[in-house]
């Protein structure tokens, strides 16, 4: 099981490593929100491989609040964006 | 005949996370090959979705009390239903193509 | 009781089971802060929602099918297009859709699932003509775009459609 966690977590670690740089690289704020999105959706699937490879119960309650707070912050990007657009 | 029970599960699970991981990361390589926008956010809603589904499957196949299969329902639910909306809000403001 | 009828879940009695099933057993305890937290919760959020949830057991399982269906095969399709992206894979358009049902709530579960759904993502409703307007990845026909999303409506509809005349039974 400890191989399965082993794959997947370094496979996430990956996934994660391209959203960060893909944070840094882009210009516009709409690219970096999307990228945010994606790490949230990365981080929520990095908690859930650790909870059912080592029984770590803790981190189901970690990914709730991580969804939903990474929701809301997503909600808040995109009317700040709307609000920068409008300004113009 | 439980030890074959749990053999079974443990490679259901393994095979499902590893699946779940294999998107999320096909998902991150999506935000940077695709060209505009909008088309990066298809990449957050879709395989990320999927990815999150396939690893809380995964995961609650190896949780033994109700209550920690019914957070991870909540998990999946909360992905599935946030993320489009997500997608919708932030497409609006973006604009373009 | 007609396998096409609706089941009425009050709206309690649903809070109640998911916080039990959140504890994860029948405790004492349990069940009486059950009953003091949902009446609670009920009164504090929930003055502008519905009191009971109706739906079809056997559409909403239709679907639901359809929607994991489709998910994976789109994940699928963006991963075809971010691994080996050809012209025809990644052209992107904006369509139309005018939903026929006529109801608010059903095209707001159609743009939501629309967006689960192989290359395309819902990106406003017009609510006087009920019309979407979705953003498709890949290229694609209008018509069978259009039966596409009709199909999607009707399933939504048969999950979780306004009450109608049954038809009479054969």
């Amino acid at each position: 099981m400890t191989v399965v966690a082993y794959v997947s977590l370094s496979l996430l670690a990956l996934a994660a490593v391209v959203g960060v740089v893909s944070i840094a690289k882009r210009s516009h704020l709409g690219d970096r929100a999307v990228a945010f999105d994606m790490l949230t959706s990365v981080v929520t699937c990095g908690l859930l491989v650790g909870a059912g490879v080592w029984q770590e119960v803790l981190n189901l309650d970690l990914a709730v609040v991580l969804g939903l707070l990474g929701f809301v912050a997503s909600l808040t990007i995109a009317r700040f964006v709307e609000s920068q657009v409008e300004q113009e | 005949m439980n030890d074959i029970v749990q053999i079974i599960r443990d490679v259901v699970s393994g095979v499902l996370m590893i699946s779940g991981s294999i998107l999320a990361l096909l998902a991150s390589l999506g935000l940077f090959r695709l060209a505009t926008t909008r088309a990066r956010m298809h990449a957050t809603t879709k395989p990320a979705t999927l990815g999150v589904l396939l690893c809380g499957v995964g995961a609650a196949l190896q949780m033994a009390s109700t209550s920690d299969v019914t957070k991870v329902v909540v998990i999946i639910v909360l992905q599935l239903v946030t993320a489009p909306i997500g997608a919708h809000m932030l497409s609006r403001a973006v604009g373009g193509k | 009781m007609s396998i096409r009828s609706f089941v009425v879940v009050p709206r309690a009695a649903a809070l109640f089971g998911f916080w039990i099933l959140l504890w994860g057993e029948w405790s004492a305890a349990n069940v009486a802060s059950g009953v003091i937290i949902v009446p609670v919760v009920s009164w504090l959020f929930g003055h502008q929602q519905p009191a009971r949830y109706s739906l079809r057991p056997l559409g909403a399982l239709k679907l639901l099918g359809f929607v994991l269906h489709s998910l994976i095969t789109s994940s699928l399709r963006v991963a075809l297009a971010v691994v080996s992206p050809t012209p025809k894979r990644t052209v992107t358009s904006v369509q139309t859709v005018q939903l026929e049902r006529g109801s608010v709530f059903i095209a707001a579960i159609v743009a939501n699932a629309i967006t689960l759904t192989p290359g395309t993502m819902t990106l406003d409703i017009d609510r006087d003509n009920i019309t979407l307007s979705v953003h498709v990845l890949g290229e694609v026909d209008s018509q069978a775009f259009r039966s596409e999303v009709l199909k999607l409506e009707r399933l939504v509809d048969g999950a979780f459609g306004a009450q109608r005349k049954e038809a009479a039974p054969r």
